[in-house]
């Protein structure tokens, strides 16, 4: 696989905390990857560490196949959590500011922003104030920073926090389209409807260690606990034999039943199936497939799903 | 380097553009203008002639008294105080001096009557010249001799020069240390708190990750302090160039061409004072002088090129310990506790001004003269003293630089670790710490 990023072995201690302890990943090229982890598991220390804020106390990170580097700077951009704008600055100097502080001449800048100003619809922004925008547009503007020198690696920490859904659902679209051209979007979040919606890839840290990463579909598989949600028309009390077990019953209309149900290790689908043809009409029947939330809670809680 | 560039681009743009600097940097020169040219003005034009018009029954005054500094004796016309006095208010006159026929010895009854009050001033000088006329008349009935008199003054004169026979200008030289020490320590004091706010505002604003994730942060503080820096030189050469323009504006205007004209202007002053004998007087007019020529005895290039230099090191080693200080704090108010400690050494420094100015090559001022922290003040008072050395000057200076090379690094490894810290109750052992954190 063609990786952007290759994490070896990062350890960073602070003072009188360890941050992260020999965490290794890979971010695939390409992909929308969420980075996942309860607070002070170490996510932000791993950021600052790519986006070379703060440096490593062992272990080596690789950018593009090449141990990383002040230059690479320029090929990533990074929206910080705690992210703020010069308020008695206008925007569209300030946008021009940190272009070029990425590295564009003020042209290349200018043409580019030309181009955001006009897709965001904020062409009469650009002799405001910052401290006259509102929130939620200081933050369109802190987006644009992020992404206007086209970055191959895009890192947003906490991307939605303070957006009203309709400018969510724009970043929301512009993350999907700056993956269409190519970049590779990190972003860390707690709120998990945005990691099922986005990402194809999770990693997820804990107590300054990486717990799990890999393809979400893969991981939702392996977490998966062979039950089956089934609505059905009849009664089932004490008929199915006794590998099967009823974690749940409950009456969702007239004589019609939702059940959740949980097979043998090795049964299949099927099985259940001709199982409960015997005894019931099966309207409705669904593999329980658990959600990032439930995994999330599941590992950093130590519960089971 | 080139993001620095960037960084100080940004810094002297917002700043030179704010409508605080425009002010500062026009209101600042009217005040030193004024400064400067008050005392001028207020003894020549302001003052308008003023006629008295004098009844002297004595006969032996009024022929004598000295018409001097706009004041005009005129005898009058009347011997009768009460006609004269119905007839002040339409006349030119501004008071009426009347001299009954007095007793030499023990004079009674003049008075002064003005169409409003009589200042004290005007009455003292008129006192002094009715005296000196008096002692005039007495001198003549004793029979000395007016040029035996004369002939007793004897004018002594100081040559003050240095073992290398330098004329050496103490007048001058303490004029100009002040003004430069006190130009200085104001100076300092106000840049490095403008990079202290820049440091904390952009804390606060908490636009601060998303400038380190595009340069380090020690470019970012060398950005801020070297924009300020420019900043205040930008505002000194236009205080230099506004407070020549207007006093040379004002001075035409007023028909004050130089500055010997203003000299004369404070002699005229001093003459004013009557109770001073002739010899002092002369005196005064001496010193007077002797500081005005001083002045231009004064090695000016030399001392606005240091002036320059231990302004600039000054600023620079202040302005990175207020980076750094800023740095570990998240608002303006928190700034407070730090602010004092760290100005501290500048604060000592201009009070002991005093003793340095007494004793310009003693023991403290030379300590302080070479110690970074206090030497942009310490050695800008002595140098106008001329006394000193040249490997004195070059140690301080290396020094300064060493000094503030240091405090650059202190205060950065302090300011990396503090421009992401935040919600921490800092003080200087925490600081302390910070400097050995690894990164």
């Amino acid at each position: 696989m063609d990786y952007i990023l290759e994490v070896k072995n990062i350890t960073k201690s602070y003072a009188n905390h360890r941050a992260l302890h020999e965490v290794s990943l890979n971010i695939p090229r390409g992909s929308i990857v969420g980075l996942l982890g309860p607070n002070g598991a170490g996510k932000t220390s791993l950021i600052r560490i790519i986006t070379q804020i703060i440096g490593q106390d062992s272990g080596e990170i690789l950018f593009n196949g090449e141990p990383l580097m002040p230059k690479h700077i320029a090929r990533i951009g990074y929206l910080p959590e705690e992210r703020g704008l010069y308020r008695k600055m206008k925007v569209g100097e300030q946008l021009l500011y940190l272009a070029q502080l990425k590295g564009l001449s003020r042209k290349e800048a200018l043409a580019k922003l030309k181009i955001w100003f006009e897709k965001f619809d904020i062409k009469t922004w650009w002799n405001k104030n910052v401290q006259d925008l509102s929130k939620g547009m200081a933050q369109k503007v802190q987006f644009v920073a992020t992404v206007l020198h086209e970055p191959e690696l895009i890192i947003l920490d906490e991307p939605f926090s303070g957006f009203d859904p309709v400018n969510a659902s724009l970043i929301k679209d512009e993350i999907l389209e700056l993956r269409e051209k190519g970049s590779t979007i990190i972003f860390s979040t707690h709120r998990m409807e945005s990691v099922e919606e986005l990402c194809e890839y999770v990693i997820l840290i804990n107590k300054s260690e990486k717990i799990l990463d890999g393809l979400k579909r893969e991981i939702k598989q392996r977490y998966k606990t062979n039950t089956y949600t089934v609505d059905y028309k009849g009664h089932l009390n004490g008929q199915l034999s006794a590998d099967y077990s009823i974690l749940s019953s409950e009456e969702i209309d007239l004589n019609f039943i939702q059940a959740s149900i949980q097979t043998p290790q090795g049964a299949s689908p099927n099985d259940l199936i001709k199982e409960l043809i015997n005894h019931v009409e099966v309207h409705n029947f669904q593999e329980k497939i658990p959600s990032m939330e439930e995994i999330f809670i599941m590992l950093v809680s130590g519960n089971t799903i | 380097m080139n993001k620095i560039l960037l960084v100080l681009k940004r810094e002297y743009l917002v700043r030179v553009r704010k409508p605080s600097f425009i002010w500062m940097t026009i209101l600042t020169p009217l005040l030193f203008a004024g400064l400067i040219m008050l005392p001028v003005l207020l003894a020549t034009s302001f003052e308008n002639e003023k006629k008295i018009e004098v009844i002297d029954l004595s006969k032996q005054i009024v022929q004598n008294l000295k018409s001097q500094n706009k004041l005009t004796f005129i005898p009058s016309k009347h011997d009768r105080l009460e006609k004269a006095k119905a007839e002040l208010e339409k006349s030119e006159f501004y008071a009426i001096l009347y001299i009954p026929a007095i007793n030499l010895d023990k004079p009674e009854g003049i008075t002064l009557i003005g169409k409003k009050s009589i200042s004290l001033e005007l009455e003292l000088e008129i006192r002094g010249g009715i005296e000196q006329v008096i002692k005039g008349i007495k001198l003549n009935k004793t029979g000395i001799d007016k040029k035996v008199l004369e002939s007793l003054k004897t004018k002594v004169d100081i040559q003050p020069e240095t073992l290398k026979g330098e004329e050496s200008s103490s007048g001058a030289a303490f004029i100009l240390g002040f003004m430069i020490a006190f130009i200085i320590y104001m100076a300092v004091l106000l840049y490095s708190q403008q990079v202290m706010r820049g440091v904390v505002e952009e804390k606060t604003s908490r636009i601060i990750e998303v400038i380190i994730s595009s340069v380090k942060p020690f470019q970012l503080m060398m950005g801020k302090i070297l924009g300020v820096a420019a900043i205040g030189m930008t505002q000194f050469v236009l205080w230099i160039v506004l407070t020549f323009a207007i006093v040379t504006g004002v001075t035409t205007i007023f028909g004050l061409q130089n500055p010997s004209q203003k000299s004369a202007a404070i002699e005229q002053l001093q003459e004013n004072t009557p109770e001073k004998s002739e010899a002092e007087k002369e005196q005064e007019q001496q010193i007077i002088q002797r500081v005005f020529s001083e002045f231009s005895n004064v090695p000016i290039v030399l001392i606005i090129s240091t002036f320059l230099f231990y302004f600039l090191g000054g600023y620079l080693l202040y302005s990175a310990m207020f980076a750094a200080v800023a740095s570990a704090v998240d608002s303006e108010t928190d700034t407070q506790q730090f602010v004092l400690p760290v100005s501290m050494p500048l604060i000592i420094a201009f009070i002991a001004f005093q003793a340095v100015i007494r004793d310009p090559d003693g023991s403290v001022a030379f300590w302080m003269s070479i110690i970074p922290f206090t030497s942009p003040i310490i050695m800008m008072v002595r140098i106008p003293f001329g006394g000193v050395e040249a490997w004195e000057l070059i140690l301080s200076m290396v020094l300064l630089i060493l000094g503030f090379i240091g405090t650059t690094w202190v205060a950065a490894r302090i300011y990396r670790v503090g421009i992401l810290m935040y919600g921490k109750k800092v003080n200087f052992k925490e600081l302390g710490k910070w400097i050995f954190y690894k990164m």
